[in-house]
């Protein structure tokens, strides 16, 4: 992994990322450095800021052994969240651990005037941290969209009420002294299923976002299936029974028709229901509430949209084979939706995937965008460290 | 380079030369041809060390001398290769009407093919004509059953581990019974490579067909079954449960009307959109007399109105499952194969279809390879796992327990 520089540094930083602080001969069974050269290379580490003393490990006889992790001063990490209708971000450190979470409504529309929102909003985060954690190190940031090739233009997000391509890192970059890195929030959505949820140790899973509308994440072999075009998982284009083709939709946007799964489509079906015992819901909430407490239309549209879920789950296991499918957004993440999803998945998939709600709920994109951050921050750390003047090994 | 690290003495001596062994062979399989000096300077080692690995290769009927490189300056060059007879790969393709084979050896030549008639329903016959083809592919090439090193089959349907037995294999019927599996463990060993054959036929546009050069495609059949190999970033995409490509099963139909008992058999979108489909639609229009998918398309070509809805019905549906395949996978290219996606101006109407749903255009094409495509997917797919088998035993390494 490491090309040039320092291998026994970067093995034994790449065990204290993921760890609690470990004490040297710890570190050499982990990395299988001789304990001489872990200990060398750990002064180095120490030296430069990356490590220190964590502490002391008590509760056995003889020599109390130090223990070494991650400096708190090692440096941070930014992960934005630009969602419809909520900017996120957090801070965390090396390890993973997060120190601040923030969350505003997005104001505005147009991807012009939610990228600069999100951008003072990591600038009020860079000063929230101060000095205490060390250098901003990188930016994670998840983006209702298409992400282009370059990495930095965005096109078809709906839901800022934009269409056009948009250079969304530039906002970005000018308002933080670190690097930024940006990909569909769907995406990293299933990157962090994968990270902290039921994705863990899944090589091959999908991860099914509904919120507004629909969108998918596929993990292939451990890593993201963007696609030739990017358009991997764009599953609202998906031609199930009763959907509308995309170039005859008015707006060409995200009006949609009732069969079409997702938040919109639900309300517009409870508007269209003819009769409604009761309160018409008002929120995507309220109808979940009402069919829970049994309301009989509200539980017939909560299960039609299982129902169209299902569909789409069905469509994607005849194409891909996942091992898992995880369902997740706020409205996908109601487990009230599974057993009518299973339903309609066993009935048409001869091997059907495990089927699980996830447990991130509105946090997945954030933590996505943090993971990002995280392994770009990480690899760079490691890439730049200089070369011992002992020989390796 | 790394240091190799290991016991020393002469226990690290055969290490090593085993492992110089398994570099030159890597880099004359690659090359095709080429002389000791080419094999010293492309491998690092020394010349002494190259003629004694290439010795030991050729004692054990590994390598061999192929000729000599003349019309250069200096010294005529002898040249090595790989000795083509030190492995065979038997690739088989299990169909409804044929069955074809061939024999191919560990350059990748093509040594012998054969075909036959599939006659009589039911798993069992056609178990034991199998073994009839290959008993006359192996007399062609000259090599007992023996000699071969690993036999791939190309069979509709995938692999049931709860059942042990083939699943989903569609038009074929009696094949999925767990006894027809047993038959062809007995007949052809444990280690048979089972491929589906959809995907086999995949393999073989990625090795020679138009997806020899792109990152990812999907290789789409539609014909008397439907199904589809996904090649992603270069490696052929099988699925957790071996089932990626099931498309038949994709929830698309004529929404007026399903074959139910079929729909719930082998899928609504084979249902509707296979060549039984099509005869389905057409009497439903009013078309009398012996109808076939065949007769459908050229009607259709004669200018015949009903024909030709039935036509443009069918391109719309395949342009849906296409669009379905888009939406999840988005590959460079699509490829459509079978008898009905090679018909004539078919997927340009696919195309026109497609152009409306699909939120991105994929590059379509149709397969300009012909019914030996599963077979030559079949020869690909085992070639790569009797190299490792013939290399592994002869030069005494353990073998990799990764696939190929």
């Amino acid at each position: 992994m490491v090309v040039n520089g320092d291998s026994t540094a970067g093995a034994i930083l790449s065990v204290l990322f993921d760890s609690e602080p470990l004490t040297r001969p710890e570190l050499a069974a982990r990395t299988g450095f001789s304990r001489p050269t872990v200990a060398d290379a750990v002064r180095r580490l120490v030296d430069v800021g990356l490590l220190d003393e964590a502490g002391v490990r008590r509760g056995r006889l003889g020599r109390v052994p130090t223990t070494y992790g991650v400096a708190g001063t090692a440096g941070y990490v930014i992960g934005v969240d630009i969602g419809g209708s909520n900017l996120r971000i957090a801070v965390a450190d090396l390890t993973g651990t997060v120190h601040l979470e923030r969350r505003q409504a997005t104001r505005g529309t147009g991807a012009r005037q939610v990228a600069t929102h999100a951008a003072l909003m990591a600038r009020d985060a860079v000063r929230e941290a101060g000095t205490g954690l060390g250098p901003l190190r990188r930016v994670g940031v998840a983006a209702p969209g298409v992400i282009h090739a370059d990495g930095r233009t965005m096109s078809t997000a709906h839901n800022l009420g934009d269409d056009g391509p948009f250079d969304l890192l530039t906002p970005l970059e000018e308002e933080v002294d670190a690097p930024v890195v940006l990909d569909n929030n769907v995406n990293l959505a299933a990157l962090a299923e994968a990270w902290r949820g039921h994705g863990a140790g899944v090589s091959t899973f999908a991860f099914l976002a509904v919120g507004a509308g629909v969108g998918m994440g596929l993990v292939h072999n451990g890593e993201i299936l963007r696609g030739a075009h990017g358009a991997a998982g764009e599953v609202a284009y998906l031609p199930l029974p009763g959907a509308v083709p995309h170039a005859q939709r008015p707006g060409h946007g995200r009006e949609l028709l009732v069969a079409e799964a997702g938040g919109y489509a639900m309300l517009a079906a409870v508007t269209a229901y003819p009769d409604w015992d009761g309160t018409r819901p008002s929120t995507v909430e309220e109808l979940f509430s009402q069919s829970a407490a049994g309301v009989p239309a509200a539980r017939k549209l909560v299960e039609d949209e299982a129902h169209q879920l299902g569909l789409t789950v069905a469509s994607t296991c005849a194409v891909f084979d996942p091992e898992l499918v995880v369902l997740g957004g706020g409205i996908g993440s109601n487990p009230q939706l599974l057993p009518a999803v299973r339903h309609t998945v066993a009935a048409l998939v001869p091997f059907p995937p495990r089927l699980e709600s996830s447990a991130l709920g509105e946090a997945a994109s954030l933590t996505g965008a943090l993971r990002i951050a995280l392994d770009g921050a990480r690899e760079e750390i490691t890439a730049s460290l200089p070369a011992s003047e002992a020989a390796a090994g | 380079m790394t240091e190799v690290v290991g016991p020393s003495g002469p226990a690290r001596q055969q290490l090593m030369r085993t492992m110089n062994e398994q570099l030159l062979l890597d880099h004359i399989r690659r090359a095709g041809q080429v002389s000791r000096a080419d094999l010293a300077r492309i491998s690092s080692l020394s010349k002494p060390t190259v003629s004694g690995a290439l010795a030991t290769l050729e004692r054990a009927g590994l390598v061999r001398v192929s000729g000599t490189r003349t019309g250069v300056p200096g010294p005529a060059a002898v040249l090595y290769e790989i000795r083509p007879d030190a492995g065979f790969v038997l690739g088989l393709d299990v169909g409804r009407k044929y069955l074809r084979g061939a024999i191919g050896d560990l350059s990748g030549a093509v040594r012998a093919r054969a075909s036959l008639k599939a006659q009589g329903e039911g798993g069992h016959g056609r178990v034991a004509q199998l073994v009839h083809l290959t008993e006359q592919l192996c007399a062609e090439v000259g090599i007992d059953r023996d000699g071969i090193t690993q036999t791939v089959l190309g069979s509709p349907g995938v692999y049931d581990p709860g059942r042990d037995a083939i699943a989903l294999a569609g038009a074929l019927t009696g094949w999925e019974r767990p006894r027809v599996l047993a038959q062809l463990r007995h007949a052809f060993g444990t280690e048979l490579m089972m491929v589906n054959d959809v995907d086999a036929a995949a393999l073989a546009e990625r090795a020679r067909g138009h997806g020899t050069d792109v990152e990812s495609f999907a290789f789409v059949s539609v014909g008397t079954g439907i199904g589809m190999g996904l090649v992603l970033g270069g490696r052929l995409h099988r699925g957790a449960h071996g089932a990626a490509g099931e498309i038949g099963y994709l929830p698309l139909g004529h929404e007026e009307s399903t074959d139910e008992r079929d729909a719930r058999r082998r899928g609504s979108f084979e249902a509707a959109a296979s060549a039984a489909g099509i005869v389905r639609a057409a009497r439903r229009t009013g078309m009398r007399g012996p109808v076939s998918a065949r007769h459908v398309f050229a009607a259709a070509g004669r200018g015949d109105e009903r024909a030709a809805k039935v036509v443009a019905d069918e391109a719309a549906l395949v342009a849906k499952a296409i669009c379905a395949v888009v939406t999840v996978a988005d590959p460079d290219l699509v490829i459509l194969g079978g008898g009905i996606g090679q018909a004539a101006g078919f997927l340009d109407a696919v195309r026109a279809q497609l152009r409306d749903i699909a939120p991105v255009q994929p590059e379509l094409r149709v397969s300009a390879l012909g019914p030996d495509a599963v077979v030559d997917g079949c020869l690909a797919a085992g070639l790569d796992r009797a190299w490792e088998l013939v290399t592994a035993a002869s030069t005494g390494l353990p073998e990799s327990t990764g696939a190929a």
